[in-house]
């Protein structure tokens, strides 16, 4: 397994946001983390990349926790924020430089994994510029070339899609399909349900901290008793299931 | 909301900001470093003019200083970025609110000008058959320079026309028709009043107020640490060029990133820049003193490492530093204070040698290495 999360419980300081939650995501898997805005897909993902202190449970990637080996589990693992952010005095090409050094990435794979993934995002134009006359789109495209730079087994994308054009949604869904053939293993949090549904294998939807539905699309169809419904009216029907 | 309400809440609000950065500035261990360099440099100042040939081409000085005084020019307007937003239903009933601006920013060009002229017109009067009126007159021509340079700005008239009217003020002064130049100025000022704006140009105005808030806090940045500057970073491709030679090793992913903080900030390279000239010139006013040319050394040095101390901590809270797998923070930084630390000394300790003679600026040397270790180690 290359995500495991058993019994998480987390949240910032004293105020607990997730109760007890169970996640696993293997290799080749692309699994999208749904919910309402505080549901604690944020906080979920602050915990795994090691943002947010465990108050119990345990996070596992490829068997190894952050506090046993903490080098080894950042190299597995790869981020792109919802929000941008970059360093204001790096260029986008020192910025990629950066992040393959920081993980252990040779250079001449680096210097490979520069012009695949900015050719691709359109972004070779861009490489020498510093990110405040960047767009939002740019800015987006930087960190997901940032993150796809460092060659990580696990992949956590945080609503990716926001701020992004139509061809760069589409080359980036085209990308994830490529990381999953190859092995890699990604969590996406997302509110385009419908994107969602096309690409993901599964789905785990989070709310007020809480599991509240997890499986394939079929699953939670029979779950719910939706035979002919859209990932839109399961979570509808999700959603309301958990307040009653 | 009316121009006089707005008016009051902006003003009250950024002279309170002012105060409170100004009076952190004052208990900086930096302001008393340049008190001391200016009482220093006045006292110098004083026995020169003591001293001066009354041949001295003071109307020279005094004509340059019209050019000097206009090549400067900074405006205020108090509004926020919100406003591009919010104001914009009241855009035009805000008539007062422009001319309370453009008030404040003429008042503040004059005072601008007015220790340089002092300073300029105590060496003229020594030098140049002059009365009171005539001072008076200077004083005014420079004043109507000051406010223009700052009214040019507000009123986005190009810089070229201000420098084109100081420069022919500057030259009747410099030709002994120093009483002439307040016809130049008027017209000068007569110009800005003819093409002033009609409608209060919000974007405009908003992006002037930040140039001049950053242009502030940059300033106050050197005393304290200023939480809401928004840095700029120039490429500097030559020293950039070089750390692209740090070695492509995962140890190093540290060194690559402060360095490069460290060129490209102001609070790296340019302050050691800074220190290094004033610490320079305190050496050269104080050459005949050995043993202050010595203790400079450690003074500038010491201030230099204090504060270069934290200047990793506005990346190394960042994302991206924080998800890093590989690379020794403490260490690079460490290596980056030590680093320039040394070659401050070693310019400094040159530059005190050749100014005093005294070997003991090496002793000096000594200790700042020793000081600017300590900052480097300290947490």
């Amino acid at each position: 397994m290359l995500l495991k999360i058993n019994d998480l419980s987390g949240g910032y300081g004293s105020k607990k946001v997730l109760h007890h939650i169970d996640i696993a995501v293997k290799q080749g898997e692309l699994v999208g983390l749904i919910g309402l805005n505080g549901a604690g897909k944020s906080t979920t993902i602050k915990h795994i990349l090691g943002l947010l202190p465990v108050k119990s449970g345990e996070i596992l990637i490829n068997g190894v926790s952050l506090e046993a080996d903490e080098q080894t589990y950042r190299k597995q693992v790869a981020y792109i924020p919802e929000q941008p952010m970059l360093y204001e005095q790096l260029t986008l090409r020192e910025h990629l430089r950066l992040m393959a050094q920081g993980y252990a990435v040779d250079k001449t794979t680096a210097e490979e994994r520069i012009i695949h993934y900015a050719t691709r995002l359109r972004m070779t134009k861009q490489l020498e510029w510093f990110p405040s006359v960047f767009s939002k789109g740019m800015k987006q495209k930087a960190m997901i070339l940032c993150a796809l730079i460092t060659g990580s087994e696990l992949l956590i994308v945080d609503e990716p899609f926001v701020g992004l054009d139509p061809l760069a949604i589409r080359e980036l869904l085209a990308i994830f399909s490529e990381l999953k053939a190859d092995g890699k293993g990604i969590l996406m949090s997302t509110h385009i349900l419908e994107t969602a549904e096309r690409h993901c294998n599964r789905f785990i939807l989070l709310h007020e901290g809480h599991i509240a539905a997890e499986g394939t699309t079929e699953e939670l169809r029979n779950r719910y008793e939706l035979q002919q419904g859209s990932l839109d009216d399961i979570y509808v029907a999700a959603i309301e299931e958990a307040e009653r | 909301m009316t121009s006089s309400a707005l008016w009051k809440t902006r003003y009250q609000a950024a002279m309170a900001e002012m105060t409170k950065y100004t009076r952190y500035m004052a208990n900086g261990g930096l302001l008393f470093t340049v008190y001391f360099v200016v009482l220093y440099g006045l006292v110098v100042y004083g026995r020169f003019l003591d001293q001066i040939d009354p041949d001295f081409p003071g109307h020279l000085i005094m004509g340059g200083l019209f050019i000097l005084l206009a090549c400067y020019r900074s405006t205020r307007t108090f509004l926020v970025e919100a406003d591009q937003v919010f104001l914009l239903p009241s855009l035009p009933r805000l008539d007062g609110y422009m001319k309370r601006v453009r008030v404040y920013n003429a008042v503040y060009g004059i005072f601008r000008v007015i220790l340089p002229f002092l300073a300029v017109s105590v060496l003229y009067v020594r030098t140049e058959q002059t009365t009171a009126g005539e001072l008076i007159l200077l004083f005014v021509s420079l004043g109507m320079i000051g406010a223009a340079a700052n009214l040019s700005k507000l009123e986005g008239i190009g810089h070229r026309i201000v420098l084109l009217y100081a420069t022919g003020a500057g030259v009747l002064v410099m030709l002994d028709m120093g009483s002439f130049s307040i016809v130049v100025t008027s017209l000068l000022l007569l110009t800005l009043h003819l093409k002033k704006q009609e409608q209060l140009p919000l974007m405009e105005w908003i992006t002037l107020e930040q140039e001049s808030r950053d242009r502030f806090y940059r300033i106050a940045n050197w005393f304290v640490d200023v939480p809401r500057l928004s840095t700029t970073y120039k490429r500097r491709r030559l020293l950039s060029h070089l750390v692209e030679k740090i070695g492509f090793d995962q140890k190093r992913t540290f060194d690559y990133l402060y360095m490069k903080q460290f060129i490209r900030s102001t609070d790296g390279i340019g302050l050691i820049v800074r220190l290094t000239l004033i610490g320079a010139v305190f050496m050269w006013l104080a050459k005949d003193n050995g043993w202050l040319v010595t203790l400079a050394i450690p003074a500038f040095s010491g201030l230099t490492s204090f504060q270069l101390a934290p200047f990793t901590r506005a990346i190394d809270s960042h994302l991206l530093t924080r998800l890093l797998p590989f690379g020794d923070a403490v260490s690079s930084k460490r290596k980056v204070i030590r680093v320039t630390s040394f070659l401050q000394v070693m310019v400094l300790a040159l530059a005190g040698f050749i100014l005093s003679s005294e070997v003991t600026v090496f002793v000096g040397a000594i200790v700042a290495l020793g000081i600017s270790e300590y900052y480097a180690r300290k947490k």
